[in-house]
């Protein structure tokens, strides 16, 4: 009788290639310029990667944060003071 | 105070009118945009008041040249980027570094993990976001500006990344690849901060 020796497969083997792989495109993923196809493969990866799950949602936290960003206006003052510099800059030459 | 210009043309203007009208218009319509665009890219106000004094100089000037084959603020975004170049040539600056994706992917599973915040904001972690915002602030200006200027233009002025390609005479490829590297530096130099920006809906 033979002993048939059995591999025990796991579902998903996480592998450190593939995670590599996987945030290399993030951006891309996270912007919708992937494939469908790839972006299931994406999914399915983070539902069984917690730490690619952590970072691409850090990475949307990221962007998220450059895009509500703001800085300080001009004040009407300074706007006017700019455009005579300009006119006076540009009657120069 | 603001001066006023005469109001009678000079001789025989009635072009430099026009033009002048024209430039009026484009000033009024687009220094708010373009002083918020310096300013990310530069940091400080006067940096960026000089970036916004050159951009719309040159603007005038070639006024007359353009022809609508883009949007005008692609346009002046398009002068404004040509602009920080120049001056940044002038100030000798230190030359472009460039950013190894392979640095910014963790390697070990032990730097991955950062703490995403709750759904709700107390006062405290208002606070927080606050000094997150400023460690943003932070973080963009230690990008090179080669990366700065792809990731200003695309996450924070909101162009498509073919826009950001014709500002900055690069393929759409090449901008996709400088804007996840820059993404990365930043969300890497925010690893720090334990706090985090609001969640999205």
């Amino acid at each position: 009788m033979t002993t048939r020796r059995r591999t025990v497969r796991t579902p998903h083997r996480h592998s450190k290639v593939r995670c590599r792989k996987i945030l290399r495109t993030l951006s891309e993923y996270l912007d919708n310029d992937l494939p469908k196809s790839v972006c299931r493969e994406i999914r399915k990866h983070l539902g069984l990667c917690p730490n690619c799950e952590v970072f691409v949602q850090t990475l949307k936290r990221t962007i998220n944060l450059c895009q509500k960003s703001d800085v300080a206006r001009l004040t009407a003052s300074d706007k006017t003071k700019l455009r005579k510099e300009i006119l006076s800059a540009a009657s120069r030459v | 105070m603001p001066s006023r210009s005469p109001k009678q043309p000079q001789d025989g203007a009635a072009a430099d009118g026009k033009a002048a009208d024209a430039f009026d218009r484009l000033y009024r319509d687009h220094v708010d945009r373009m002083y918020r665009f310096a300013r990310r890219l530069c940091g400080s106000p006067e940096d960026a008041k000089d970036l916004v004094q050159e951009t719309f100089l040159s603007a005038y000037r070639s006024l007359k040249d353009f022809r609508g084959e883009s949007s005008v603020s692609t346009w002046l975004y398009t002068i404004a980027a040509h602009a920080c170049q120049r001056m940044r040539r002038k100030r000798k600056g230190e030359p472009e570094r460039e950013l190894s994706l392979d640095a910014l992917i963790p390697t070990s599973d032990g730097d991955m993990p950062l703490q995403v915040p709750g759904e709700e904001l107390s006062p405290e972690e208002r606070l927080q976001y606050k000094e997150l915002r400023h460690s943003l602030f932070s973080a963009v200006h230690k990008l090179p500006k080669k990366y700065r200027m792809v990731l200003v233009l695309r996450d924070m002025e909101g162009l498509s990344a073919r826009e950001v390609g014709a500002v900055m005479g690069l393929t759409e490829r090449a901008v996709k690849s400088r804007l996840h590297r820059a993404r990365l530096f930043v969300r890497h130099e925010l690893g720090g901060q334990r706090a985090a920006a609001p969640a999205e809906d």
